[in-house]
């Protein structure tokens, strides 16, 4: 009876799920609330600073003031990526582009001052980075337009782009569109698409208003040089055919360090896919126990998609569907079995 | 992972869960998007944890039930639903879940979360009862009286026409 309960409690639930919905106006609508929230919490933290300066400042008269912050804060070169010394450019090589995880044939230096987090992606037939803090963008290149087509947009806007107009990006020709903000208002999206040398495609999508200055921005892409994409981690134990064929790796400078999170993609001929992601947990946080082995380590189930392990500072996830499909837990076990930390997390150059 | 990459991701997952806890669809997509802004203002935060979707999934939980704290008590009238073993066509298929599904409806609030996380989102009591934030030992009483009530009301003992108050 019970067996039978809670089968069919699990089909009747199933079967009461409902039917897909389009999550971008949510998404949509959720960052633009979530903006304002985050607006409205600045504001009364800027007061309360404001207040607590003017106290301090009192204070100070009498009181003799020591120490400070026990940790400096990062610079903002941590934002950037290893140079990949040997490696050329995108303008140089555009053939490049997109066909290694290794490395990104591009660089954003000029735009990280804006930024608190970046992400940045290799691989796959596609390079980018996102920027967020006082900036919102995101950057892509790759070989042709249509794969730049298939890439989902993640900053939020109206879903109705403008006509398209012609525009020139340090003298090559592009067009650019703007999305309207999505309701109840907030910036709307540009998306500039150019062609810095024949043979490469390159996107920059910002919210802003002018034109101008997103083609500024635009202009301070630069593709003379190329970055090695890196995580503090090695896959040292892959199912038999599998190679490495994606690297993303996010770096913040309010963290404990500036690792925050990375992911490599592997997958085969067959189209069998799996993500292994490493993110950055705070000191006590994880668990070392796991009903499964993968060598050195205990591993966790997370629901029949997802395994997990904890390998202080990081937890790891093994994704055998969403961000995969094909391979087995077995086959995830195995990876995991071959996970290698870089020798220190926040020294980037080891990785 | 950013705040876009997770929501554009998860949000499916997240309406579906949510219109099983609360029970209609639109305030099941509200729950969802006010969950995600309130994620969104955390996300740096969020994106360290240990399990960041198990983080939203508690937040959406908890909208619910503070949703259901601050309605106004009221009754759900829910048909009794009898036991029908050797049911074997389709039509009174489907009319079965359709009954299973107005008892579960009918539910306290906390013990239908556990319901649906555990038969719809597959989660051992551990997992639900950092969602609920609760220990495992509640969670199980949590399960058992549901599983009882359900079992109560599908039971032929309990078959009468018409309809129960539950809340």
């Amino acid at each position: 009876m019970s067996f039978d309960l809670e089968k069919r409690l699990a089909m009747t639930l199933t079967a009461h799920e409902g039917s897909a919905v389009d999550p971008a106006p949510i998404v949509a609508g959720a960052l633009t609330r979530g903006r304002r929230l985050r607006r409205k919490q600045r504001m009364v933290r800027v007061v309360g600073v404001a207040a607590a300066c003017l106290m301090l400042a009192g204070a100070a008269i009498w009181l003799p003031i020591s120490g400070g912050s026990d940790r400096a804060p990062l610079p903002v070169s941590a934002l950037l990526l290893p140079a990949a010394p040997g490696e050329p450019g995108a303008a140089s090589r555009p053939d490049l582009v997109g066909t290694t995880p290794g490395a990104v044939h591009f660089t954003v230096d000029r735009l990280l001052a804006e930024a608190d987090y970046v992400t940045w992606t290799a691989g796959r037939g596609i390079e980018s980075v996102e920027l967020r803090g006082r900036i919102a963008a995101r950057v892509m290149l790759a070989r042709d337009r249509a794969a730049l087509d298939e890439v989902q947009q993640t900053l939020a806007s109206s879903g109705s782009p403008q006509q398209p107009v012609e525009v020139r990006v340090n003298g090559r020709p592009g067009d650019a569109w703007y999305d309207p903000a999505p309701p109840p208002g907030g910036q709307g999206l540009w998306v500039v698409r150019w062609r810095p040398v024949d043979g490469l495609w390159a996107q920059l999508d910002i919210h802003g208003e002018s034109l101008e200055a997103v083609i500024g921005t635009a202009s301070l892409v630069r593709f003379d040089e190329a970055r090695r994409c890196v995580v503090p981690f090695r896959l040292e134990s892959l199912p038999a055919g599998t190679r490495l064929q994606g690297c993303s790796v996010n770096l913040g400078l309010d963290g404990q360090g500036a690792f925050a999170e990375g992911s490599l993609v592997v997958g085969d001929e067959a189209g069998r896919w799996l993500t292994v992601r490493a993110q950055r947990v705070p000191v006590g946080v994880g668990n070392a126990a796991g009903e499964l082995r993968a060598g050195p380590y205990r591993v966790r189930r997370q629901g029949s998609e997802v395994l997990e392990m904890t390998v202080a500072p990081n937890e790891v996830e093994v994704f055998l569907k969403v961000w995969g499909d094909g391979y087995t837990e077995r086959d995830g076990l195995t990876v995991l079995s071959g996970y290698t930390p870089a020798p220190d997390v926040d020294d980037i150059s080891t990785w | 992972m950013t705040f876009e990459e997770y929501a554009f991701a998860r949000t499916q997952a997240l309406i579906r869960l949510a219109r099983l806890l609360c029970g209609d669809e639109h305030r099941a997509e509200d729950l969802v998007q006010d969950v995600l802004a309130k994620a969104y203002v955390r996300w740096g935060r969020i994106a360290r944890m240990d399990q960041p979707d198990l983080y939203v999934r508690r937040m959406l939980v908890n909208a619910n039930h503070a949703w259901w704290k601050r309605r106004s008590s009221r009754d759900i009238s829910v048909a009794v639903v009898a036991d029908r073993p050797g049911v074997v066509d389709a039509a009174a298929e489907v009319d079965e879940r359709d009954a299973l599904w107005s008892v579960v409806r009918a539910l306290p609030p906390r013990q239908r979360t556990v319901i649906v996380l555990r038969y719809y989102e597959d989660l051992d009591d551990a997992t639900i009862a950092a969602i609920l934030d609760c220990s495992t030992g509640t969670v199980r009483t949590h399960a058992k009286r549901a599983l009882d009530a359900l079992r109560e009301r599908r039971s032929p003992s309990a078959t009468s026409l018409g309809a129960r108050s539950v809340l």
